[in-house]
């Protein structure tokens, strides 16, 4: 067995845990902007199932960003253990960069449990935590981008940036429809 | 806890279960999302196993290209190492090597004077030209490489004693006052 092998399987899980994350992501903005799903899907309604999927891509983001995290654990390549895997600015290798792998790490963590329990929590809430979806993609793209020994140039490069112009688009749109539905809500001004 | 037990409750009921469908009429809802999530999953997992799978050819390809180029390095010091004549560079510094070691001097120039490798003629304090370096006085100064050496390689001077400063027959022309 190759010896590096751990270390070809931290790479590339959290290569997948990314494009996971973002895929959950532009689907969530996809279906939760209306003119966007009208458009794509071809109707304002939306099936239960693009929910479900949206939903779906986040957990096997969890899963492989676990993944991710036990390769580096057992990899020998560089030398991480849970202290540097959980506190910020503790790994010798490139502590910067690991150290937004770490944040976006704990606000995974935070997005996907409140996703679980949104019939337990109030909606407010559970809306709060989920806004945290976007500076999870941000971290976890400059963790990529940065700490990434295969985000340096390239198709897989150019690829994260795509996607992140991608997924700035799409926010500013769901912005603009939220806008939008609070002047329609706003009670008239009398005259 | 009462053992008492409603009679009608506990009859078995006289009229048959109509037959259930293999599945729910809610299954044909659900079926999508199970198909989407398999999907989701497979392409996931296959995307990771080959993503793998192209680190380590990428890797090992790297180290392929590395170990040939240290190769390549070795043999051409083997070969300078072993046939110095191949290279005449080599065999230029080789002999300009020997002629240092033992002591050779560089050509007289027209005025009898020791030719001076920075191509400067420094004098010993008497007006002489010829002498050492400065700081190197009554050594000799390290000689570049194929400037020293004379046309048959052999050496013009015979070495300079430590301490002479003294370098060439002094001419007429360097003669100091």
């Amino acid at each position: 067995m190759n010896e590096q092998l751990w270390w070809y399987i931290a790479r590339s899980t959290g290569i997948v845990a990314w494009a996971l994350l973002a895929a959950s992501v532009v689907w969530g903005l996809t279906i939760s902007t209306n003119r966007l799903g009208g458009a794509v899907l071809g109707t304002r309604t939306r099936p239960n199932w693009l929910l479900d999927l949206h939903r779906f891509l986040g957990g096997l983001a969890v899963v492989f960003t676990g993944v991710h995290l036990v390769a580096l654990v057992f990899d020998t390549h560089v030398d991480f253990g849970l202290t540097e895997l959980l506190v910020p600015m503790t790994s010798s290798y490139r502590p910067g960069p690991v150290a937004w792998g770490v944040a976006a790490l704990y606000l995974l963590i935070a997005v996907e449990l409140t996703s679980l329990l949104r019939r337990r929590i109030s909606k407010r809430a559970w809306r709060m935590t989920h806004m945290l979806s976007f500076p999870l993609f941000a971290f976890s793209t400059v963790h990529g981008l940065t700490a990434g020994t295969d985000a340096t140039g390239g198709a897989l490069f150019w690829s994260m940036v795509s996607v992140s112009v991608l997924v700035f688009a799409l926010t500013i749109a769901r912005i603009d429809q939220a806008r939008h539905r609070t002047r329609l809500l706003a009670p008239p001004t009398p005259a | 806890m009462s053992d008492h037990h409603d009679p009608q409750t506990q009859a078995p009921d006289p009229t048959p279960a109509p037959p259930q469908p293999a599945s729910p009429p809610s299954a044909a809802g659900s079926r999508t999302p199970n198909r989407a999530r398999r999907v989701a999953a497979a392409t996931a997992v296959a995307a990771g196993v080959a993503l793998t799978g192209a680190i380590a050819v990428s890797a090992r390809d790297s180290n392929d290209t590395a170990a040939t180029t240290d190769a390549d390095a070795d043999t051409a010091t083997a070969d300078a190492a072993t046939d110095p004549v191949t290279d005449p560079e080599i065999a230029t510094t080789t002999e300009a090597d020997t002629d240092t070691a033992t002591g050779g001097l560089p050509a007289l120039d027209a005025t009898g004077g020791g030719q001076m490798p920075t191509g400067q003629m420094p004098t010993d304090g008497f007006g002489r030209h010829g002498g050492p370096p400065p700081g190197a006085r009554g050594e000799m100064g390290e000689a570049p490489a194929g400037e020293w050496a004379t046309e048959d390689g052999t050496s013009a001077q015979p070495a300079m004693p430590n301490g002479a400063g003294q370098a060439g027959a002094p001419s007429a022309s360097s003669q100091g006052s």
